[in-house]
């Protein structure tokens, strides 16, 4: 009986996953007609902008959440169950604030050595930006892995890791209030996070990279299991605390890094999407949370990148505005509904 | 002897100075209170007594930016205005917020009144880099972090700031006896507008006529060009600007770029929008509305050049606009260019270097544009 619900409770998601795919496509600022999309689908439509809007700019962009909402919700998941703490998220190891640091190291100390200006949106903005990023967050993801091979306490970890985010963080300040404020413009809205950075041209070297990624996370879903006895236990079990804890700050920070590097640094995705999966589920079963939570994350970012893009309004909204804003009363709803 | 002296040096100090009775008496035909800005919206200047009042205004609030007075240095202050923000001209100790502000005082040959400037590293005027070196001008650091220190010691008279809605004044105004002036030149939208901010400077120096005269040629240049593209029977279609993170910034339909567009022959795609201030406008709007667009502007502040591969690297969507199919990028190097020191200045060169690219036919064959370019054909 319970393996029939859960069984509905997957298909349920991935055809809602489907739906919200397909309405990537459809729905945007520029208001496309139903026929005419079918049109361009069947390849028999002669307007090429359509072409273009749908397939070299909404479709890549739907990738790259649906992506992006999976990686970063399974690295919270790994976070939460390593430290045993439900406000653990990717960001705690400091790896979003390392990006952030190589981000601004770019943007804002360029400007004031070179005496150029990054905010002219340029080509330093696209590759620079994703290249800094990157190697902040690897930066910052060797820094961790470095104590975590040494230390096996997690409480400890996680000040650790909470203050390399604050030093990184407050350097970024100092970088900040040296800048010209054009630079501090295009530093903020990198940090507000976009599902748009990708686009046709890099999305090959996006999706492998975190496919494998994701790939990855289910043969830890065992260890991940043992670990939830408690270090005694797992230790008892025969698992080696150490090495697993590398390991499992290995993946989630390679997704992290790679989701900020392309998108910047997206919150609350990694904190949240594990709960709803707990909670719908009613299990701790990592085989299970594991794809439950990519699942639900996949579903959360395309909710978020439809709702950022919504016809009628020709900007889009910043994606860290949208996720908490649509993230958290769900987040609410479903533990309320748990509760009764 | 020495009685002569004194008379000769104080007639030769009336004879010199500024707004003094001759000139006032030369000025008689203007009414006191005739406005002398013509194109600015946001600063009046009218005559007052022997010198001037200046109303500066902005957008966002219905208060003034503040009142002030110019007066001679030669000439005794009227009792009224005691109380008042006066500026005793001719200034002498000035710091001047941007490049905009120096670069009228360079222009005029009073770049000594200028003892300190903000951003020193972002200019390549080899002038002002010289007179950093020889510290004859301070830098004061940037807007968000001044140097106040270093400010205070300067001993400015005056403190031409650049007013923005949400950032406080700094308390450097309260450190020194410095007027604080705002100088709104980046909020007007019309290009003669932007450039007539430079009579300001010609106020505060005593050279009011050289400015005037400066500032009309601007006037004709700019007129005569807009007039011959009045008519102009094909209007070709222009977008602007590139994204960041997958949105555009696009100038408002009401923007001085867009006035300069218009002028110059040439229909901006965003032209009903009535926003003076930048459009965000995400990726596929500006794909269905500007994908035909025969021209695009964009501006480049990094120290490399662009071309179309570069483009195309950066962005595959650039590829399938039009304007970048028909090699119609138009581009200017900021830094090269000194756009944002000069151009404001030079609104009519800004203007003719749309209008050859638009109507080439209107403007001479051997043109060389001096802002913006046709990006140029890789081999």
């Amino acid at each position: 009986m319970k393996n029939r619900k859960i069984t509905f409770g997957i298909l349920g998601i991935i055809i809602i996953g489907i739906i919200l795919f397909i309405l990537n496509l459809f729905v945007g600022s520029v208001t496309v007609p139903l026929e005419d999309i079918f049109k361009v689908l069947l390849k028999e439509n002669t307007d090429n902008t359509l072409n273009v809007i749908i397939f070299n700019y909404r479709l890549p962009q739907a990738l790259t959440a649906l992506l992006a909402g999976a990686a970063l919700a399974v690295a919270g998941l790994l976070m939460q169950t390593l430290f045993r703490n439900p406000l653990a998220d990717p960001s705690m190891l400091g790896i979003s604030s390392g990006a952030s640091l190589g981000v601004g190291i770019v943007i804002l100390l360029t400007g004031a050595i070179s005496g150029t200006a990054v905010s002219s949106f340029g080509w330093w903005s696209t590759i620079g930006v994703s290249l800094a990023a990157f190697i902040g967050a690897v930066l910052v993801l060797f820094v961790m892995l470095a104590f975590s091979s040494r230390m096996k306490d997690m409480t400890t970890l996680i000040i650790i890791g909470l203050m390399i985010a604050y030093l990184a963080g407050s350097i970024t300040d100092i970088l900040k209030f040296f800048s010209l404020k054009e630079d501090i413009h295009a530093f903020v809205i990198w940090g507000m996070g976009s599902f748009s950075g990708v686009g046709t041209s890099k999305m090959p070297i996006f999706a492998t990279s975190i496919i494998i990624g994701l790939f990855v996370t289910f043969f830890l879903s065992k260890n991940l299991n043992i670990l939830l006895l408690g270090e005694m236990y797992a230790e008892n079990l025969g698992l080696n605390i150490r090495k697993n804890s590398v390991i499992i700050i290995l993946v989630s920070g390679y997704l992290t890094a790679i989701v900020t590097a392309y998108c910047g640094p997206i919150a609350f995705v990694g904190l949240a999407m594990p709960h709803i999966a707990r909670f719908l589920f009613k299990s701790s079963d990592h085989r299970l949370l594991i794809p439950a939570t990519m699942l639900i994350g996949m579903d959360m970012a395309l909710i978020c990148n439809l709702i950022a893009r919504m016809p009628g309004f020709d900007g889009n909204l910043p994606v860290n505005a949208v996720t908490a804003l649509i993230g958290a009363p769900i987040v609410i709803s479903v533990i309320l509904k748990s509760r009764k | 002897m020495k009685k002569w002296l004194i008379i000769c040096l104080s007639i030769t100090c009336i004879f010199f100075s500024c707004g003094d009775s001759s000139d006032k008496n030369q000025n008689a035909s203007v009414p006191e209170n005739e406005n002398l800005m013509k194109y600015t919206s946001y600063i009046d200047i009218t005559n007052y007594k022997s010198g001037y009042y200046i109303n500066v205004s902005c957008p966002w609030n219905d208060k003034s930016l503040g009142e002030f007075y110019l007066y001679p240095d030669t000439l005794q202050l009227p009792d009224e205005l005691a109380n008042k923000s006066v500026i005793r001209t001719p200034v002498k100790n000035v710091i001047a917020y941007s490049s905009t502000q120096w670069s009228v005082f360079l222009e005029l040959g009073e770049i000594s009144r200028v003892k300190g400037i903000l951003e020193s590293n972002y200019t390549d005027n080899p002038e002002i880099k010289r007179l950093l070196a020889e510290k004859k001008i301070e830098d004061v650091g940037i807007e968000t972090s001044l140097k106040t220190e270093i400010a205070i010691n300067l001993h400015p008279d005056v403190i031409l700031y650049t007013p923005y809605s949400t950032v406080p004044k700094t308390e450097i105004g309260d450190l020194t006896s410095a007027v604080m002036f705002p100088f709104a030149d980046y909020l007007e939208n019309h290009p003669l507008g932007r450039a007539e901010w430079l009579k300001l400077i010609g106020y505060l120096t005593c050279r009011e006529k050289d400015t005037d005269q400066w500032f009309n040629d601007i006037v004709t240049r700019y007129d005569s060009l807009k007039y011959i593209c009045q008519n102009v029977e094909n209007r070709p279609t222009v977008f602007s600007d590139l994204p960041f993170e997958g949105q555009w910034y696009l100038p408002g339909g009401a923007s001085y770029i867009a006035q300069i567009f218009h002028d110059a022959g040439a229909d901006y795609i965003w032209k009903d929008n009535n926003s003076t201030a930048s459009l965000p406008v995400d990726a596929e709007t500006v794909l269905s509305k500007a994908r035909d667009a025969d021209f695009w502007r964009i501006m480049n502040s990094t120290s490399t050049e662009y071309s179309y591969n570069r483009l195309a690297v950066e962005n595959e969507l650039y590829t399938y606009f039009k304007a970048y199919q028909n090699r119609n990028i138009l581009v200017c190097d900021i830094r090269r260019s000194g756009y944002f020191e000069k151009s404001e200045y030079e609104p009519d060169l800004l203007l003719k270097d749309f209008v050859f690219a638009f109507h080439p036919e209107l403007v001479e064959a051997d043109y060389q544009p001096h802002y913006f370019y046709k990006l140029k054909n890789e081999k």
